[in-house]
């Protein structure tokens, strides 16, 4: 392919562009898009099969059949997008139309720029940083300030409650979350994805030692989801739709998206941080190491809709006392575990 | 003549946290001052990548806008009476 090109430049005699296309500058910023574009559409893809998963899954909790169109309903996602990609925009007449536009945005891009820290296996990754697990938490941090900012700019007394909900919940989860991983980081010694797997590779699975910490990291992320039992912003039944009641077309159609985008790198974290990402039984070798970590993560997914189907919504004060007056003990006991297996040298 | 990209990004980077901080006192609603002390805070975490403190960047981040920025808007939004301008009834 690269030859043709290059054949058909040299033909027509731009030898100057012919050059410049060679340049080790050109050639690596050609590469870094093309990993870009696959790591996003390997993401969507994932996230889509996420949405039918939910919708097969609830349909046999709720002894109904879910999705009908295609093959095991595996085309409605896409039937659906169609429908509200032909829907019109529009703004309230009294909204703030300038953060009324801008909060979508922030939140499906910082949805879609999550996918860039997940690492799938040893070869399919976007970016090794260090920090990898801070900046995934630093970016979920964001998204709560988008909610509450494209509640209160559509000027509705429902979206507003929404995102007031959506501060409340935050304050609620956040701290608990951030400790839960702490204990793994203690553990690991780094800060690094692959780090975290080779140490569970080396030694045990973190769940093992870390299991009020799975547990606590569990009900924060689902809450860090806003996932019913803490589905609070988007209350269908008080609510209307919650804080995007007043959006409509295609940017509801991606607002619900980027909902199961940030649901994958949720599931995933979990399998990364507590399930040794794409670590195997050696008899299993032959199974790649990219299909083992997908297979967890839907198997965690999974849960989470189990748990969607299983649970009723929880109150906001109920929701407070149980953020801090349970989660947090039980996070800093997690802490206090961790440093007493690192101390004696158990692990 | 040789591009700094570095210094180039650097200095649009600052030019953007200065108009933005100018932009808080600048605003009338209240809420879009928050959201423009909010770009102010995020251009700081990039300019501390520029100093090579990734790691500084992100509790900036994490801190600053998952926690501070939301705490300013909740609490702006339990204390006004009116949702948006002046000129709505309740």
């Amino acid at each position: 392919m690269v030859d043709i090109i290059g054949a058909i430049v040299g033909w027509i005699g731009f030898h100057g562009v012919q050059h410049w296309l060679g340049t080790p500058g050109v050639l690596n910023f050609v590469t870094i898009l093309i990993v870009g574009l696959i790591v996003f559409i390997v993401g969507m893809l994932v996230s889509i099969t996420l949405i039918w998963q939910e919708r097969k899954e609830l349909g046999r909790l709720m002894d109904r059949r879910g999705t009908q169109v295609g093959p095991i309903g595996l085309f409605q996602n896409f039937a659906d997008a169609l429908k509200v990609l032909v829907k019109e925009h529009i703004v309230p007449e009294a909204a703030d139309s300038l953060v009324y536009n801008v909060a979508p945005v922030l939140i499906i891009g910082i949805s879609l720029l999550m996918f860039v820290t997940i690492p799938y296996s040893p070869g399919f990754y976007m970016s090794n940083s260090q920090l990898g697990v801070l900046l995934t938490f630093a970016l979920f941090g964001i998204v709560p300030f988008a909610v509450l900012l494209g509640g209160w700019a559509s000027n509705n007394k429902y979206t507003l409650i929404g995102g007031m909900r959506a501060a409340a919940q935050t304050i609620a989860y956040e701290v608990p979350l951030l400790l839960s991983v702490v204990g793994v980081i203690i553990l690991a010694g780094s800060l690094n994805f692959f780090d975290i797997v080779q140490w569970q590779q080396d030694n045990v699975w973190l769940i093992v030692p870390m299991i009020i910490g799975a547990l606590v990291f569990t009900i924060s992320m689902i809450a860090e989801l806003e996932r019913v039992p803490f589905d609070l912003p988007e209350a269908e039944a008080e609510l209307v739709e919650g804080w995007q009641t007043e959006y409509g077309g295609m940017r509801f159609g991606l607002i619900m998206m980027s909902e199961y985008a940030r649901g994958f790198v949720g599931a995933s974290l979990f399998t990364l941080l507590f399930l040794g990402g794409w670590d195997m039984p050696s008899f299993l070798n032959f199974v790649p190491d990219g299909i083992w970590f997908l297979l967890k993560m839907f198997i965690v997914f999974g849960i989470i809709i189990w748990i969607r189907g299983a649970m009723p919504r929880i109150r906001t004060d109920q929701i407070l006392n149980l953020g801090w007056k349970r989660l947090l003990p039980l996070a800093s006991l997690n802490i206090a575990i961790a440093i007493v297996f690192k101390t004696l040298g158990w692990l | 003549m040789p591009i700094e990209w570095d210094l180039l990004f650097f200095l649009i980077i600052a030019a953007v946290t200065i108009i933005a901080a100018v932009a808080v006192i600048w605003s009338k609603e209240i809420v879009r001052s928050v959201v423009w002390l909010t770009l102010t805070f995020l251009c700081v975490g990039l300019v501390y990548i520029f100093l090579n403190a990734e790691y500084l960047a992100m509790i900036q981040i994490t801190i600053y806008v998952g926690a501070v920025a939301v705490l300013m808007l909740f609490g702006i939004m339990l204390t006004k009476r009116r949702l948006l301008g002046g000129n709505r009834d309740e």
